[in-house]
């Protein structure tokens, strides 16, 4: 990976993130608008990471993991209307749940397509959601959750030899990073942008496990890193401690640093991406 | 003895005379299966604007026809069986970056028309499918022999072209100039007798 290439594929939709963001601090004063420019920002430097890569993908997509970024544009046009709704602030499950119901019918990858896998999906993008909103107190706490594994779903695709979803999967962690940086520097309102995002983590996982046959990445590698957004939830949730958000996140890192090291030990790390 | 050692010698050259008879037959006509051990796809690109990287793919299958001595082809090839002597240059090259193996498991040719174009060289237009696209490909197929031997029935040709693999959505490394988008092609074939 040259500068050129990070440059162009990761700091092109960071940029657009910020940009987004900080026109929202503007545009969306009011509390009840804020979450829009979260989605926006996400929904919008998801699309643009991906047309870097692959161009605006066609309908019918070319390739079938193409569905994986009409599934998240699907889910933040979900996100943004489900916002404007008042009534179903409180309704985090059902958020998540419909979610999963739109990433289990858009997701189309090879070998994925029977009912376990539907049904694996919406149960993951249910649980992953879920857990995130959980992690949105304080409100860069998901943001540093959603870094962390995207950076890891990038690392283990680039394992795979899929530079395409790695550089995707890497530009979404820089775009979590940023909005991690934007959130101290001005604390929002963050609902419903966790359904984006666990589109993005349940996406790229699945895809990366779809286009892996011959299992460069261990499958339980794929899984842990979404398993650790749900047992930080749940640390979060049960810690009475002061620093609750950090041992919730150590969680989570754990599960990450598990992936990793379980991948090593199965393969050599890549040294260098070819060409 | 002398009887028996000359005996033997003439059985000798009569057997063999019988197995191979190379060369002797111009007008072999039929069906004939293309043998995947002894033909092969050989693909030459040009890496960061350096050196010529070369890479070749074992499984070549196929058919081929010769019909009032012009042959069609009908040939696939497996992009599982690709070989760049590393295993990670192949699984790059299996991945969706490239060839996207998973999805689009061969590559294929069927021709449409030939023409004799004289010196055992044949003018072929087909259908070219590649990572799912198919595009017009007109080639010189070259015919390298014919045999009759002990294994039968047996032909060979060969062609050469050059291929824009972003024509066909490959377009990873294009554009940063880490590997050429124009890749030279060589399929060498070999057939039996169906």
């Amino acid at each position: 990976m040259s500068p050129i290439e990070i440059a162009q594929f990761v700091g092109i939709p960071v940029a657009v993130a910020t940009g987004i963001m900080l026109l929202s601090w503007w545009a969306l004063p009011s509390k009840r608008l804020q979450p829009l420019g979260a989605i926006v920002a996400v929904g919008v430097a998801s699309m643009v990471a991906f047309a870097l890569q692959e161009g605006l993908p066609s309908l019918p997509p070319a390739q079938k993991w193409h569905w994986l970024v009409l599934t998240v544009l699907a889910v933040f046009l979900f996100a943004c209307l489900y916002t404007l709704f008042r009534a179903w602030d409180k309704l985090v499950v059902l958020q998540a749940l419909i979610a999963g119901v739109i990433a289990a019918v858009f997701m189309q990858f090879p070998g994925q397509n029977d009912f376990f896998y539907r049904v694996s999906i919406l149960l993951l993008v249910l649980l992953v959601s879920v857990g995130l909103r959980r992690l949105t107190i304080p409100s860069w706490h998901m943001y540093i959750v959603a870094w962390s594994v995207l950076a890891c779903l990038s690392i283990l695709a680039l394992q795979t030899s899929f530079a395409k979803l790695a550089f995707f999967a890497g530009a979404m962690s820089a775009v979590s990073a940023a909005m991690f940086v934007l959130g101290l520097l001005n604390p929002r309102e963050t609902k419903s942008v966790q359904t984006v995002f666990g589109v993005l983590i349940v996406g790229c996982a699945m895809c990366g496990l779809a286009y892996d046959p011959s299992r460069a990445v261990p499958v339980v590698s794929w899984f842990l890193p979404m398993a650790g957004i749900t047992l930080a939830a749940i640390t979060y949730f049960l810690c009475k401690a002061k620093y609750k958000a950090a041992y919730s996140i150590a969680t989570l890192e754990l599960c990450v640093v598990c992936s990793l090291i379980w991948t090593f030990l199965q393969v050599a790390p890549q040294d260098e991406m070819w060409p | 003895m002398f009887l028996l050692k000359s005996l033997s010698v003439a059985l000798f050259l009569l057997f063999s005379s019988a197995l191979s008879s190379q060369g002797s037959q111009e007008n072999i006509e039929g069906a004939f299966s293309v043998d995947p051990v002894h033909s092969t796809a050989i693909f030459r690109a040009h890496h960061l604007g350096a050196g010529m990287f070369y890479g070749r793919f074992n499984d070549v299958t196929g058919s081929i026809e010769i019909v009032d001595g012009v042959p069609s082809f009908a040939i696939t090839i497996a992009i599982d069986s690709v070989d760049t002597n590393s295993e990670k240059l192949d699984g790059h090259l299996k991945s969706p970056d490239f060839f996207n193996a998973v999805e689009f498991p061969t590559m294929t040719f069927k021709s449409n028309t030939a023409k004799n174009i004289g010196d055992e060289k044949y003018e072929v237009v087909g259908d070219i499918t590649v990572h799912g696209i198919t595009k017009p490909l007109m080639v010189t197929m070259e015919k390298t022999g014919q045999v009759i031997n002990r294994r039968g029935e047996m032909l060979g040709f060969e062609t050469e072209f050059t291929l824009t693999r972003s024509e066909f959505g490959m377009d990873y490394g294009v554009e940063s100039g880490a590997l050429s988008d124009s890749i030279k092609v060589i399929v060498a074939l070999e057939a039996g007798r169906k």
